[in-house]
């Protein structure tokens, strides 16, 4: 079994792993709503319970039913239930508060402040719907500092209570909203909400555009790479790829561009020309992309100086490992 | 009827007049008659009037005509106020003279057609609505009398009125240039269009056969639609004419209805996974085949229905016009 089938493997099972996490999300969040409910329903009713805390649940299992697993959804789910169930509770002690003592001004603005807050989170949960994330540095940052808050206050209390049961029900909500921030630091570090905010779309759209265009500054393979890409343009090589139409031969070469993969796609054609495309990888379609007319193809100190028709020249440096920049290069020799 | 656009207009008018009448007959200051602030007042008057013929024709030169009025207003109305015994009035005073000039200046750049980011006017304006409205029901919320809290908060009241109208109109998504990001996603939306990063475009297999045998008949054309999950749908149209085949993708909703993408065909092949459209020269189109339409796995599936929630607006819209709408829910296996 060779690398690249190993990491295909692995790259399966980190979906797999991702959609359970969504499940976790749910768990988590409906634990957290039924915790709430519990501790909450005598002191403030049935019916404000379930209009605080009731939205959790239901949006917990609306994650749980999604066939899909989308991570796109349990992220916007969660902030947009979490930031309505805080909304919701912080808006009428907000309306509610009617004193005049500096204390009661103090409560009110800092209500007002969690309100806006609130606010905050259900529009970022709207715009993950939308697969659009905002930046999710602070994002992260802020689930962690709440989840290691939370995590002070459930050992804290772990230390007081000497029979599990009543830590449990004493401590049955922070462990859910521990869980919760946990996860939701994980699936908004999944690759998929990673490359949704404004300026990785952005990234994502020009590299595309300077990989099929190949200007890439970099642009680099390994050695077995490079003698298969010059024995094939030299007729040496045959193609190892299936072929239909005007191509009588085919084969691609993984090279790298800076730091990221691509992949090279030679073809030799019924009129007699070499045909080169760079594309992200070799299945998937691929809609009229810069196509390189070769020439001719050689060695160059540690290079290959590829002629296109036309008197361009191009030049791939011939890499020892994937990732043998300078410094790693110095460290291995 | 009146275009939204003028209504925005005279929107402004009126909260300049409405600015203008509370501040020279209701500041208490039995300053009435002073020629400052009679002045002060036809000069919003007068400004009121200019602002709603110009939005007529251009809600910008509205908003740099209101701006210059409204900065020369509290220029004059801080400077004839200037009280060099109180300390804090003084301060209070110069910030709002100072503020004026930003104003004028701001509002001559924005006539001169000077590029802004209309971002930043909303941004202002909204922080002084939230200061207000924020002071408002402190008030309100510590003294629930509705009268003597009116008579306390006469003067921010106005000043709401005022903010709200400027908000209104740099809310007009047609006032100008709008924030960078904005701008550079726009750009990379367009060259998206290119569709270079288009990896998942796909034809149903009946829609692949009627185009690939259009291209080996003389005198036929054939439109399908070409999908992509990440990328909506585009049209795709193989016609042959005069010997020349040749294969074309317009986009859906463009106001141009010119081909994003057009090859001359020489062939095509279709296989089991895909259709490649070879042209000269080693361009090709190569677009993956499928037997029915493919679900979204980042769009969630509840109880067999897939979800775009970037389609719920128009989902809701269309329940709410026609009773039911199948946007934005699809029906999938």
């Amino acid at each position: 079994m060779d690398r690249d089938s190993i990491r295909a493997a692995a790259a399966k099972v980190m979906d797999k792993l991702f959609a359970s996490i969504t499940i976790l999300m749910a768990i988590a969040m409906m634990a957290y709503s039924a915790a709430e409910i519990y501790q909450s329903i005598d002191v403030i009713g049935a019916v404000r319970c379930a209009v605080f805390y009731g939205i959790p649940f239901v949006c917990g299992l609306l994650i749980i039913l999604d066939r899909h697993r989308s991570v796109f959804f349990a992220v916007g789910m969660f902030a947009i239930s979490i930031g309505f169930s805080r909304f919701i509770r912080y808006g009428e002690a907000v309306i509610t508060n009617s004193g005049s003592s500096p204390t009661d001004v103090i409560l009110f603005y800092g209500q007002l402040i969690l309100t806006v807050l609130a606010l905050n989170m259900m529009y970022s949960g709207y715009r993950y719907m939308h697969r659009n994330s905002r930046s999710i540095t602070y994002i992260i940052l802020s689930a962690l500092l709440f989840a290691a808050i939370l995590l002070g206050e459930i050992l804290n209390g772990f230390r007081s209570f000497t029979d599990p049961v009543l830590f449990f029900e004493h401590y049955i909500k922070s462990i859910a909203r521990f869980f919760m921030y946990l996860v939701y630091v994980g699936l908004v570090w999944s690759e998929a909400v990673r490359k949704s905010t404004d300026l990785a779309r952005m990234e994502d759209s020009l590299a595309a555009l300077r990989i099929d265009v190949n200007v890439g500054p970099d642009m680099s393979m390994r050695k077995e790479a490079a003698d298969r890409f010059v024995g094939f343009v030299r007729g040496e090589v045959p193609g190892d790829l299936p072929v239909s139409g005007p191509v009588v031969s085919r084969t691609a070469v993984r090279a790298n561009d800076g730091m990221v993969w691509v992949l090279c796609n030679l073809e030799r054609w019924s009129d007699g020309g070499i045909y080169m495309t760079v594309s992200r990888s070799d299945s998937g379609s691929q809609i009229d992309p810069t196509v390189f007319p070769v020439k001719e193809a050689s060695f160059e100190e540690g290079s290959i100086v590829v002629r296109y028709r036309g008197g361009r020249t191009g030049r791939f440096r011939i890499r020892e490992r994937y990732e043998d920049d300078i410094a790693v290069k110095g460290a291995f020799e | 009827m009146i275009p939204p656009k003028t209504l925005k207009g005279l929107f402004l008018s009126v909260s300049m007049v409405i600015t203008a009448a509370a501040f020279w007959i209701g500041d208490g200051s039995g300053m009435m008659w002073d020629p400052v602030e009679v002045f002060c007042a036809f000069l919003m008057v007068a400004g009121a009037l200019c602002v709603a013929r110009i939005s007529k024709d251009s809600l910008r030169d509205a908003l740099a005509v209101s701006s210059m009025i409204i900065g020369v207003y509290l220029v004059l109305k801080s400077i004839s106020g200037f009280e060099l015994d109180d300390n804090s009035m003084f301060m209070l005073d110069l910030g709002l003279s100072i503020s004026g000039l930003a104003v004028i200046f701001f509002g001559f750049a924005l006539f001169a057609g000077v590029e802004y980011n209309v971002l930043r006017i909303r941004f202002l304006s909204s922080a002084v609505l939230a200061v207000v409205l924020m002071y408002l029901f402190s008030q309100f919320t510590m003294n629930p009398d509705i009268v003597s809290w009116f008579s306390d908060s006469y003067m921010p009241i106005i000043v709401g009125i005022q903010s709200l109208s400027i908000l209104i109109v740099s809310l007009e998504r047609t006032l100008g240039a709008y924030g960078t990001m904005d701008s550079i996603e726009a750009s990379m939306g367009s060259l998206s269009e290119r569709m270079l990063t288009m990896s998942d475009a796909y034809v149903l297999r009946e829609d692949a056969e009627r185009l690939a045998s259009a291209l080996g008949k003389d005198g036929s054309a054939e439109t399908a639609t070409l999908r992509s999950c990440s990328f909506g749908s585009r049209r795709i149209r193989a016609s042959s004419a005069d010997g020349h085949a040749s294969v074309d993708i317009i986009p859906v909703d463009s106001v141009y209805d010119d081909p994003i993408v057009s090859m001359e065909s020489v062939s095509a092949s279709l296989s089991e996974k895909e259709i490649v459209f070879y042209g000269v020269d080693g361009r090709r189109i190569r677009l993956l085949v499928f037997d029915g339409i493919q679900e979204d796995p980042a769009n969630p599936k509840i109880l067999g229905r897939e979800l775009d929630p970037r389609n719920l607006g128009s989902w809701i819209r269309g329940k709410l016009e026609r009773g039911n709408s199948d946007v934005g829910l699809r029906k999938t296996n």
